[in-house]
């Protein structure tokens, strides 16, 4: 891959990411934790902006996410794949609605 | 609620004047903060339906989308399928910024320039394979669109629990301390006050009874 937008990049399993080449994502192929994170780091100097991650590898790396919270760049996305359906993205919206407002609510607000 | 007075300051006059500003300037930054909390709160209940709508919907779309590809990749060779990809090269590029809100800075993406969408049909690539990149073509404004929402709901939520601490700490810790303080001052001073007339009188008796 020559030409990175550094715009938006997606890190997941070759399979399934590789699609989003076609709509000038910038793919990268790894999947085990110590590798996304590094890859993340390294997307991050690079000035990458948007950061697409596997809901499955996500959940793994949810320690890292956490202290990039605080950081407006890059914004790490969980996205779903099509093998698991950890709802990691949803936990994490939930999580934030319980910070808010200090308590859980399960439906709708 | 227990408070803590502090025992070791001076019970002098300008010392409760000192404690009565702080008391003033507490009392205002809890009233403040009180007013940032609540619009805080209504700001991210608003993003957050609109978060939620927006994830549902992109794990629907995208969910589809994958799985067309996943069929589409076990009909064609590595090869073919790289192929086809480069023919569908689309470009996208954004510009990234900063905007406040209630003094907290969070990320605004917008797109600056995205390829129409073309509905474009290879023949020699499986349907389930054009189908998956159409739908991501038409995916892509609203996944930029819930990275932003998303990134400020949570840093909202994390700044909404620091000011709702702050709120609590001067709620149940600072101005109640600052409360006992000044009662502690005002007992002393008046303790002091009632020592020196009892002393004056007593002198007074003194000097009445030599006479």
């Amino acid at each position: 891959m020559n030409n990175f937008s550094k715009d938006i990049a997606v890190i997941g399993e070759q399979a399934i990411v590789k699609v989003f080449s076609a709509i000038g994502y910038d793919c990268f192929y790894d999947t085990e934790p110590d590798a996304v994170i590094a890859r993340c780091q390294a997307l991050e100097t690079a000035g990458y902006k948007i950061i697409l991650i596997l809901e499955k590898t996500a959940a793994q790396i949810s320690r890292y996410l956490d202290s990039r919270a605080s950081l407006a760049y890059p914004i790490i996305l969980p996205i779903p794949d099509t093998t698991t359906h950890s709802n990691y993205g949803m936990q994490r919206l939930n999580q934030n609605m319980e910070k808010a407002m200090g308590i859980k609510i399960g439906g709708n607000l | 609620m227990m408070t803590q007075t502090t025992t070791n300051i001076s019970p002098t006059r300008m010392e409760r004047l000192r404690q009565n500003d702080r008391l003033k300037t507490a009392k205002r930054a809890h009233k403040l903060l009180e007013d940032k909390y609540d619009e805080m709160v209504h700001k991210f209940s608003e993003l957050i339906k609109k978060n939620r709508s927006l994830r549902e919907l992109v794990e629907k779309k995208l969910t589809q989308a994958l799985q067309l590809f996943v069929a589409a990749n076990t009909q064609m060779t590595t090869a073919a399928v790289d192929a086809a990809l480069a023919m569908h090269h689309h470009a996208i590029s954004l510009t990234c910024s900063t905007q406040n809100i209630m003094g907290l800075t969070v990320p605004h993406v917008s797109i600056v320039d995205l390829d129409p969408v073309k509905n474009t049909i290879l023949l020699t690539t499986p349907d389930k394979f054009d189908e998956s990149i159409n739908l991501l073509q038409q995916l892509t404004t609203i996944i930029i669109e819930l990275a932003n929402i998303e990134k400020t709901c949570s840093m909202l939520a994390d700044e909404i629990q620091k000011v709702r601490r702050r709120i609590n700490s001067l709620e149940y810790n600072l101005i109640p301390n600052i409360q006992s303080t000044i009662k502690f001052i005002t007992m002393k001073l008046d303790e002091n006050q009632r020592e020196t007339q009892i002393r004056v009188m007593k002198i007074k008796d003194m000097q009445n009874k030599t006479k």
